[in-house]
């Protein structure tokens, strides 16, 4: 085995870059995985972005990958890939606790679908992240669950973005190569963009929800985060196998594709952070510049309303999911998950189906605006990572969002860093493609990447 | 002598084929039957003879050059006033709706359209589809052909009026709770609930969409098999229409229930049965036997379940459509309609999400047990001689919800179940008035149904028997 | 919670609904309310929760005669 270039750390380059050590030879699963094992003892006891590390387990499942790899046998390109899944994911023997101590003790006998597949493909998984109890909330943090709260790497003092957050603090930090987590409202897309991250989600149906806490059944989804977009596109190949490899299709170039800048209505939302949206704009003649035909495109209603729709569908959901244990342990519960069923309990079966209903409309509409181009541009957030437990900074950075109408209308949608603020807090945006067209949405992330220095740069832990 | 238009849809379709008969003939013939018979039974609540005799020119037209263009070509039909076709008026049976006219073309009209198929009017119906009585405060009730002083049960009233009054060979209704099945059942004719799903509801109106159905009235096994043959099918337009292959209904008429085998269920829906309908279903079952059916009586689960949840989903759905209306037209809706809403408004978004929730499993659990040794189940349509429109037109009075779950009382909680019923004519009441049963069948075994029942009609003959009206 | 309370918390939805109803629409209300709940008390034991809801569309579709059976 060769000796690992020890200049810089293995955690700080991307997952392909690891891929492709691997492949050459120059690193050893067992060793990257020992040096993902190393950050987290440096760090974790700081960001907190682990619920459950399994080490032992990790390494063995590494010490399998090298055996296969000596043997000339390679699963997949994530063999020896160390990830971790945010803990509303089942893994077979390990704790699932989703956050909360209702699920003490849950340790599953079956793995998630993702789980089994990523580890089937030879991935090495670390554990389980840190997460919002039941995978849900309101923004609200209260430092009242089992586990602390993640922390932002870019600003310790800062909010990961949840509910996805230990998914976030993990990739952002080099805790994990890249993280399964989930989006119901937005919980992969916020804390990839607060954590400086990619993060995706596909149209329902894609990826599977097998094994994962449901938190909304219509609008759930699964999602990965990762450093860098040929990363997503390198997990979405092992995940999906699609005729087309992602991987090669974010090397085309962008030039001629119809691209529509939505810069709002943003309704009661009101304006973007002025970093946010300078780096938006620079972000926008980037793309210009490579060729893309940019032209201004709005949402047919504005997003406040999308939020609104989604608050009545939302906790409803979960209010009928989770109904048992809000009679019977919600003392038990955290705050922000108790509020949030709570909410949900009193919403009228009239107002939820007439949600739906509108739901149907604005997807429709929605639909009718990205199907006039090849993607649409959107802002994330509109706000960089706030203090973490602080009013009401917390709660507008999770609420003013341009997520929620991509949840009601099942668009493929990519959350990816823009730069860095002043006070170097990530920035970000949201690329949007058609139903079946993802590949679309991670080449114009990709074609923006390329021309950017972003990556280069990791927080300073 | 039979008329023309005693004649059933599939002899009626192939006379036209054939030649033997024009479709200007066969919708002349009808349309003065009309004449006569409307004012009596209040089945049509317009009738548009021009269109029909321009669709009846264009049918022989079309014949005599390319021949039927489809399994229906030039036969009158009717439906119940909910189906939208471009720039007709589609009043759901309401005074809200009166003067409504779409802009897009229902499914399954347009699929009858190309089986060749003529609409001669708009059909009675209850308000918005709610109730099953067949009374109409706007419009009047709808009236038997057998006796008009009784119900033709709803809420596809004029359906079952018009097929059993021969003022239309065929007709398409919804059924929510029951309202193919009840007019069928007690008009003597042949309705049919497809599977949840079976069929598409672009383009129609809605009631709850988690149950509503759209299915064909007819007088024989043979043309509700041809009729569903003609709509059931998936459809880009409506996602809930399953893409399920549909079936060669009427080739399941031609095989006989030889050897199958028929579960009645004993409790519930047979509670309060009196004692000459319940002679009159004996009998029926008697027949199976000498079909070769065999008959097990068993009893079958969740009966309670299945009122309440109905109950949970229907309510919440449909005062989300008429939300708006309620509280801009109050008024000018029938009281019953308005008394009926109301319930929606007292259930959370929890209890809708759980009753939503829980069906698969009720459903599976329902279909495991009964059919697991059983290729059909035989319930009853009306535990009750049909009785007298002013015994039942109760509107928002006290016992509105008795009377109301009376009468559905055996057709609602399939629903619920998504499975498919089929109300079959099973002979008359000593009044002169018609009993059916129900066969209800595993998901998307509607041909079973077919076949079981063109059996026993081939044995039994009760679809020849005429009512005695003027015209 | 008793299921007096909960008939009356559900009346008093349909008092904030905001339409015009009478005692008679109370009456009847509380009627199939009374069922509606008992119904969901009775069908709905444990959780609902299963992290892969099986929708209806796809039961009725499996629980539909294979064509190996006929």
């Amino acid at each position: 085995m060769h000796e690992a270039n020890t200049s810089k750390p293995l955690w700080v380059q991307s997952a392909s870059a690891s891929i492709r050590m691997l492949q050459e030879g120059r690193v050893s699963a067992r060793q990257l995985t020992e040096a993902y094992l190393a950050r987290i003892a440096e760090i974790d006891g700081r960001i907190h972005s682990f619920h459950h590390l399994a080490e032992a387990r990790a390494l063995s499942a590494a010490d399998a990958a090298d055996r296969e790899i000596a043997a000339g046998r390679w699963r997949s390109p994530l063999q020896g890939i160390p990830f971790g899944v945010k803990d509303n994911y089942d893994v077979a023997g390990l704790p699932a606790t989703a956050g909360s101590r209702l699920r003490s003790g849950n340790v599953p006998t079956r793995d998630a679908r993702l789980v089994a597949d990523l580890e089937a493909a030879g991935a090495v998984l670390l554990g389980k992240l840190a997460t919002w109890e039941y995978g849900t909330g309101n923004g609200g943090e209260y430092f009242d669950l089992p586990f602390p709260s993640a922390r932002n790497p870019w600003d310790t003092s800062r909010f990961t973005g949840g509910s996805s957050t230990g998914a976030g603090a993990s990739v952002a930090a080099g805790t994990a190569a890249f993280a399964l987590g989930s989006d119901t409202t937005g919980s992969v897309r916020l804390p990839a963009a607060a954590c400086g991250l990619v993060g995706v989600i596909l149209p329902q149906g894609r990826l599977s929800g097998h094994g994962i806490l449901p938190n909304c059944y219509s609008l759930d989804v699964p999602g990965p985060l990762t450093w860098t977009v040929e990363d997503a596109a390198v997990v979405l190949d092992v995940l999906l196998a699609p005729a087309n490899s992602y991987r090669r299709s974010i090397t085309r170039p962008i030039a001629g594709l119809r691209i529509g800048v939505v810069r709002g209505p943003l309704g009661r939302f009101g304006a973007p952070d002025a970093s946010v949206e300078q780096a938006f704009e620079e972000a926008v003649r980037i793309l210009e510049r490579q060729g893309a035909r940019i032209d201004d495109a709005r949402l047919p209603m504005p997003v406040s309303d999308c939020f609104d729709v989604t608050r009545l569908i939302g906790p409803s959901e979960s209010a009928a999911i989770h109904e048992a244990e809000l009679r019977e342990r919600s003392h038990e519960m955290g705050f922000a998950l108790r509020d949030k069923l709570l909410a949900g309990s009193l919403v009228r079966a009239v107002d939820y189906i007439h949600a739906q209903r509108q739901r149907r409309l604005m997807a429709d509409a929605i639909d009718d605006l990205v199907r006039g181009y090849d993607a649409i541009i959107t802002y994330g957030p509109l706000h960089v990572a706030p203090r973490l437990g602080v009013e009401p900074e917390m709660t507008a950075f999770t609420v003013e969002t341009v997520l929620t109408p991509f949840n009601l209308s099942q668009h493929p949608a990519v959350v990816q860093c823009t730069g860095y603020s002043a006070e170097r807090l990530p920035l970000s945006w949201q690329i949007v493609a058609n139903r079946h067209d993802e590949a679309t949405a991670l080449c114009v992330a990709a074609a923006y990447e390329r021309a950017t220095p972003w990556r280069t740069i990791r927080p300073a832990l | 002598m039979s008329e023309i238009t005693d004649w059933t849809l599939v002899a009626t379709a192939d006379a036209i084929a054939a030649k033997k008969v024009s479709a200007r003939e066969v919708t002349d013939a009808l349309l003065q039957r009309i004449a006569v018979r409307q004012p009596l039974l209040n089945a049509y609540i317009s009738v548009d003879p021009d269109r029909a005799r321009a669709s009846a020119r264009e049918a022989d037209e079309r014949l005599a050059r390319l021949g039927p263009s489809g399994p229906l070509h030039g036969i009158p039909l009717a439906h119940k006033d909910m189906f939208y076709r471009p720039g007709v008026p589609v009043t759901c049976g309401s005074k809200i709706r009166r003067d409504f006219k779409p802009d897009i073309l229902a499914t399954v009209l347009a699929r009858l359209d190309a089986a060749g198929a003529i609409t001669m009017g708009a059909l009675n119906m209850s308000e918005f589809a709610n109730g099953p009585t067949g009374v109409n405060v706007h419009y009047g009730a709808a009236r038997s052909p057998w006796n008009p002083e009784h119900i033709t049960g709803g809420s596809s009233s004029g359906s079952g009026s018009a097929v059993g009054g021969r003022l239309a060979y065929g007709s398409l209704g919804s059924d929510t709770g029951g309202s193919i099945r009840l007019p069928a059942g007690i008009c003597g004719v042949y309705g049919i609930k497809a599977t949840q799903g079976r069929v598409s509801r672009y383009g129609s109106m809605g009631l709850s969409f988690s149950l509503d159905n759209i299915g064909p009235l007819a007088r024989t096994a043979r043309d509700c098999a041809r009729m569903l043959g003609v709509v059931a099918g998936a459809d880009d337009d409506d996602p809930t229409a399953a893409p399920v292959p549909v079936d060669d209904y009427e080739a399941a008429c031609n095989i006989g229930a030889k050897g199958l085998r028929i579960a009645v269920a004993t409790n519930h829906y047979w509670d309060g049965m009196d004692s000459e309908i319940g002679g009159v279903l004996e009998n029926a079952l008697d027949m199976f036997g000498k079909l070769g059916a065999s008959v097990s009586r068993r009893t079958v689960p969740f009966h309670e379940e299945l009122r309440g949840l109905g109950n949970i989903v229907i309510s919440s759905e449909f005062c989300t459509l008429h939300d708006d209306w309620l509280r801009n037209h109050h008024d000018d809706y029938a009281p019953l309609v308005r008394a009926r809403m109301k319930q929606g408004y007292t259930f959370t978004a929890v209890d809708y999400l759980k009753a939503v929730q829980v069906r698969p499993r009720i459903t599976n659990a329902f279909v495991d047990d009964v059919f697991g040794d059983a290729d059909a189940l035989f319930l009853p349509v009306l535990r009750f001689p049909v009785p007298k429109i002013a015994d039942v037109d109760v509107r928002d009075g006290p016992r509105m919800n008795e009377i109301l779950g009376s009468i559905n009382h055996c057709t609602w909680p399939i629903n619920y179940l998504g499975l498919p019923g089929l109300s079959v004519p099973a002979g008359f009441s000593r009044s002169g008035l018609p009993v059916g049963f129900q066969l209800v069948g595993r998901p998307f075994d509607e041909a079973m149904l077919f076949r079981i029942a063109a059996a026993y009609e081939r044995e039994t003959g009760w679809t020849e028997r005429r009512p005695e009206i003027a015209g | 919670m008793s299921e007096k309370n909960e008939l009356s918390d559900r009346i008093r939805l349909l008092r904030s609904a905001g339409i015009a109803f009478d005692d008679a629409d109370v009456k009847r209300v509380e009627q199939s309310l009374a069922v509606s709940l008992a119904a969901l008390d009775s069908a709905v034991k444990g959780s609902l929760f299963d992290t892969e809801p099986q929708t209806f569309d796809v039961v009725l579709r499996r629980l539909a005669r294979s064509k190996a059976d006929v």
